[in-house]
């Protein structure tokens, strides 16, 4: 199924032909896939929307009117709403443009120590049984969000990875102008997260184009060389606290 | 460090309706309130704040690949916390 974006004329088709190439090739994937083959999608069809793209790199005053021109949905302060469930303050103001951020960010975090693990797994028996087992409990912590299962009933969960779906969906709805049909997210969080889990590579490099278009601060963004360089000891290191 | 704007937001009685998404973030990121200030404040200046990542690493003085390991960091720690958090 395609995410329209029919609208937009792409501004890079060779990108887009092969998003559509992948379509066609998914047409009897599984449901995960299909999922998997939106989100890429829905990235080529934020990147071809002009319109939003110009809101997005709007920083100059000189864009300034541009901004304005623009249609940009109206978002209710979130702090009551957290209120009203809570009937305390939350304490900080979160922007509007940091729970996009974050929802990306916690998926590609997901996805990028999916693929850390993997390529720290696959020296076989030249790695140190520690190392491995820290490797296979970042896996295992990292699956366990992705696929909400506690490990034990004493445990339940704060953020969910169903919840970081539908803060995507939701956040990409109002990022989207109207120009951009949003697939079902929140609904087919299972079917994101066995993608996530399946294809950790493919799910890395288009949540890494989520984060460009989205992100508050590309330069958040590691490259390639960035994971290889923090993909063994260091970061299982920090993250264990050793 | 970021300052952080504190609201004073007034209650409501409407305690049964299902929380939004970003509601439940922002009710999970009060739960930071378990960890260290360091880490609870990294995580706020990070995360709820517009400023840029260079801006924020020469504000807590490190470098930006420092921060930007320190900031993957955090956030893997807020995926174990969510996923095996236990029960308060």
């Amino acid at each position: 199924m395609s995410t329209t974006g029919s609208i937009i004329e792409p501004r890079n088709k060779s990108l887009l032909q092969a998003a559509i190439g992948g379509l066609a090739q998914s047409r009897h994937a599984p449901a995960h896939e299909a999922i998997g083959t939106q989100i890429m999608q829905l990235a080529l069809d934020f990147e071809a929307s002009p319109s939003i793209m110009d809101v997005r790199n709007a920083e100059s005053p000189m864009d300034a009117p541009a901004l304005l021109e623009m249609q940009i949905p109206n978002v209710p302060p979130v702090e009551a709403d957290a209120a009203r469930v809570t009937e305390e303050s939350p304490g900080f103001v979160i922007g509007n443009g940091a729970y996009i951020d974050l929802a990306i960010e916690l998926m590609l975090t997901c996805a990028e120590d999916l693929v850390m693990v993997q390529k720290v797994l696959s020296r076989g028996d030249d790695l140190p049984t520690r190392t491995r087992n820290r490797a296979n409990k970042i896996k295992d912590d990292t699956i366990a969000w992705l696929r909400n299962t506690p490990p034990d009933d004493e445990h339940y969960f704060r953020f969910s990875f169903h919840d970081c779906a539908e803060m995507l969906e939701e956040e990409l709805k109002l990022q989207s102008l109207g120009q951009v049909a949003i697939p079902r997210i929140a609904d087919r969080a299972d079917e994101l997260a066995q993608w996530i889990i399946n294809d950790p590579e493919a799910a890395k490099h288009y949540l890494s184009r989520y984060k460009r278009i989205f992100g508050q601060d590309d330069r958040h963004i590691m490259t390639d060389d960035d994971e290889l360089n923090d993909d063994t000891s260091h970061t299982i290191r920090q993250r264990h606290g050793a | 460090m970021t300052a952080i704007t504190f609201l004073s937001v007034p209650t409501a009685s409407t305690a049964h309706t299902k929380p939004s998404a970003r509601s439940r973030l922002d009710l999970a990121i009060r739960d930071l309130a378990g960890w260290p200030d360091q880490d609870r404040n990294f995580f706020i200046a990070a995360f709820t704040t517009r400023k840029s990542g260079a801006q924020l690493a020469r504000e807590m003085g490190m470098t930006p690949s420092a921060y930007q390991l320190r900031r993957r960091d955090i956030l893997r720690r807020f995926i174990r916390a969510a996923a095996i958090q236990p029960s308060a």
